[in-house]
């Protein structure tokens, strides 16, 4: 299907894209100080991070747009050098990517589509909430995820 | 990146034109349809109530509740009170949207405000009864605001949403 989207869509569309690619890149990060029961949920978060991201190349590819190219690495807020920090970085990762896609539903009145970004943003908040948990950070709910603060 | 930049830019171009084009329209079809806009607002406050109501309501039921149930369940207090403040605020945000969105300048009385000393639910009966209760509360306002999603104007979606994923995430904090 060579369909059209407006470009406010499209925009927002390529922004939680860009997310994604840094929630992806990461989980591979994090994954060098998961250890015991957090090597799941990572490996859980890694494979649905990048199933949405093919979904989002996908949408845009459809809608004659390009999808933009993931960064080679992302410059972290903080640095990751345990378990603890490591947790605390994917939180970080999701709390963009709820950002991203409470944007998307602010730009589309695509019934399909906001589906789909509602999807998106109540699982980045769910596993947001995760990773603050096994993070120690209290408390681990986040009020009103995707809410640019 | 670059040639989406490129096609966005050429598009953009479209679009300016287009909305001059828009403007120079609507500059003449405003002055003809304001009246009639005006009578229909004047007409409508008492038919149509906020579909947002019925989400402010639930929220502020389930801050009372977990209230209620911190004060009787020690214990987990802190836990409960997390519950209570995040429905608090849930309540006021979208409150706040009640009120923007119905407060004309006829109408007086009308926006919605704090309940406050509204009977307390009843106490359940144990610490168990009242975890349940309050996760099942949170779920059913989880599916009540997603379903709101798909038909709310853009910013009201967005507002919605983040209702929805917060009830989402309180539920996975209590590990429920």
């Amino acid at each position: 299907m060579s369909g059209t989207m407006a470009t406010d869509t499209a925009s927002a569309l390529q922004q939680a894209l860009g997310t994604e690619y840094a929630a992806i890149w990461v989980c591979g990060l994090a994954s060098a100080f998961a250890g015991g029961g957090v090597t799941p949920e990572l490996a859980a978060a890694q494979t649905t991070h990048q199933a949405r991201r093919d979904a989002v190349q996908r949408l845009l590819t459809d809608a004659g747009q390009t999808p933009a190219l993931a960064q080679p690495a992302y410059v972290l807020p903080q640095p990751v050098n345990s378990q603890a920090s490591a947790l605390a970085m994917l939180a970080v990762a999701e709390a963009d990517a709820t950002v991203a896609w409470r944007a998307v539903l602010e730009r589309t009145d695509d019934a399909g589509l906001r589906q789909t970004a509602l999807t998106a943003l109540t699982d980045s908040a769910v596993r947001e909430t995760r990773w603050r948990r096994l993070a120690g950070i209290s408390p681990a709910s986040v009020p009103m995820p995707g809410q640019p603060s | 990146m670059r040639s989406a930049e490129a096609s966005g830019f050429a598009g953009r171009r479209w679009t300016r034109r287009g909305l001059l084009r828009t403007a120079a329209v609507t500059a003449v079809a405003v002055p003809l349809a304001a009246p009639a806009i005006a009578a229909c607002t004047a007409q409508q406050p008492p038919s149509a109530p906020d579909p947002l109501t019925a989400l402010v309501t639930a929220a502020e039921s389930d801050a009372r509740a977990a209230q209620a149930a911190a004060a009787a369940f020690p214990d987990n207090a802190a836990t409960l009170n997390v519950v209570a403040s995040v429905r608090q605020q849930h309540a006021a945000a979208l409150r706040a949207e009640v009120n923007r969105a119905n407060t004309t300048p006829t109408t007086s009385g009308s926006p919605t405000t704090e309940t406050t000393g509204t009977s307390a639910p009843p106490a359940p009966a144990s610490e168990g009864a009242a975890m349940s209760q309050l996760t099942g509360n949170l779920r059913t306002a989880q599916q009540q605001a997603a379903g709101l999603v798909p038909t709310l104007p853009r910013y009201r979606a967005g507002l919605v949403g983040s209702v929805s994923a917060g009830c989402a995430s309180v539920l996975e904090a209590l590990g429920a």
